[in-house]
């Protein structure tokens, strides 16, 4: 086998984990059961950003996406619920319609992509590597936005505290 | 505004006939199997945040709903990274290097700012999703109905 084909059979792999997770997500009728197949397609798109020569993103995104997130996703399931009991029912009465406008969405994202001829600019190589250009860029070109992204987390974490509390008699 | 947008891309294009386009979206499924590049990539993305979308209009749980927008972030993440991949601005000077075309990592700059504000934002909104629990003893949206009309 090419090496091409190796990568369609890993492009194919991941691509199977994405679409089955995210119809999972959005079918399951036991949360718990959706936080699980969120977690599978988060991890498909983590080896997305490796087939795509972003490794540094891969990292970023099992550490903070399936460390992170999901943990504190199945930690509000499990206070605010009963994990194993089925809802007994999940969808509103918009399935209809909203199922037609988000096919339609789609087909004319399709269509598009598949009337669109690509043109490729000239490959470029990350020298000397991947993760340094972005710490480069991320201390160079853009601090500003990531001091106030430093600052924005630090107000969501205050934010959660102070909302999420017990509120006592004595406040 | 609309000359810009996906729709006047499809409609400056010359129609095509049924046959042409039936042609053409064969074309299409084949290359799925035989080509490794950003149309590939354009599909699932784009078919993540459709999904996602579909998942926030329809399920009643707030908790789902939060789920469905990492749904959609991801596959605007996805699309970021693809665009960097094959699309990313080259600079002559690079940092800490003499090469040329390296590849600017501005898409994947942005990945990292989007993943920040999804973590914020589901930190912010299961607070206020258990804050809601504790005063209704519920999570479903359609009983958080006191501000509404």
């Amino acid at each position: 086998m090419s090496a091409e084909t190796i990568i369609i059979c890993y492009w194919w792999f991941f691509t199977l984990a994405i679409v089955l997770g995210a119809i999972g997500t959005v079918t399951f009728r036991s949360l718990w059961h959706a936080a699980l197949s969120l977690t599978v397609t988060l991890a498909g798109v983590a080896g997305y950003f490796v087939l795509l020569n972003a490794e540094f993103l891969a990292a970023v995104q099992v550490i903070i996406y399936i460390g992170a997130v999901m943990v504190l996703i199945i930690s509000a399931i499990l206070v605010s619920q009963n994990i194993m009991g089925r809802e007994i029912r999940q969808t509103n009465s918009l399935v209809l319609p909203a199922a037609v406008s988000c096919a339609g969405l789609f087909g004319i994202l399709v269509y598009a992509n598949m009337r669109t001829a690509y043109a490729f600019t000239p490959e470029g190589s990350w020298l000397p590597s991947n993760t340094l250009q972005i710490g480069w860029s991320l201390m160079a070109t853009y601090t500003l936005p990531f001091e106030i992204a430093g600052l924005l987390l630090f107000m969501a974490m205050m934010g959660a505290i102070i909302i999420s509390r017990k509120e006592t008699p004595n406040d | 505004m609309i000359e810009h947008s996906i729709f006047a891309l499809i409609l400056q294009q010359a129609p095509l006939s049924f046959a042409e386009t039936m042609k053409l979206f064969s074309a299409f499924v084949q290359s799925f199997f035989t080509e490794f590049g950003p149309r590939q990539f354009f599909t699932v993305g784009s078919f993540l945040f459709c999904i996602g979308l579909y998942g926030v209009l329809v399920r009643r749980n707030a908790i789902a709903i939060l789920m469905s927008t990492e749904l959609m972030l991801n596959g605007v993440n996805v699309l970021f990274v693809m665009f960097n991949r094959w699309w990313g601005l080259k600079v002559t000077r690079a940092a800490f290097t003499s090469a040329e075309q390296v590849l600017s990592p501005v898409g994947q700059i942005f990945t990292i700012f989007v993943i920040i504000i999804a973590a914020a934002e589901a930190a912010v909104g299961l607070a206020i999703i258990i804050a809601m629990y504790r005063a209704r003893k519920s999570v479903n949206v359609e009983d958080f109905n006191l501000m509404k009309w």
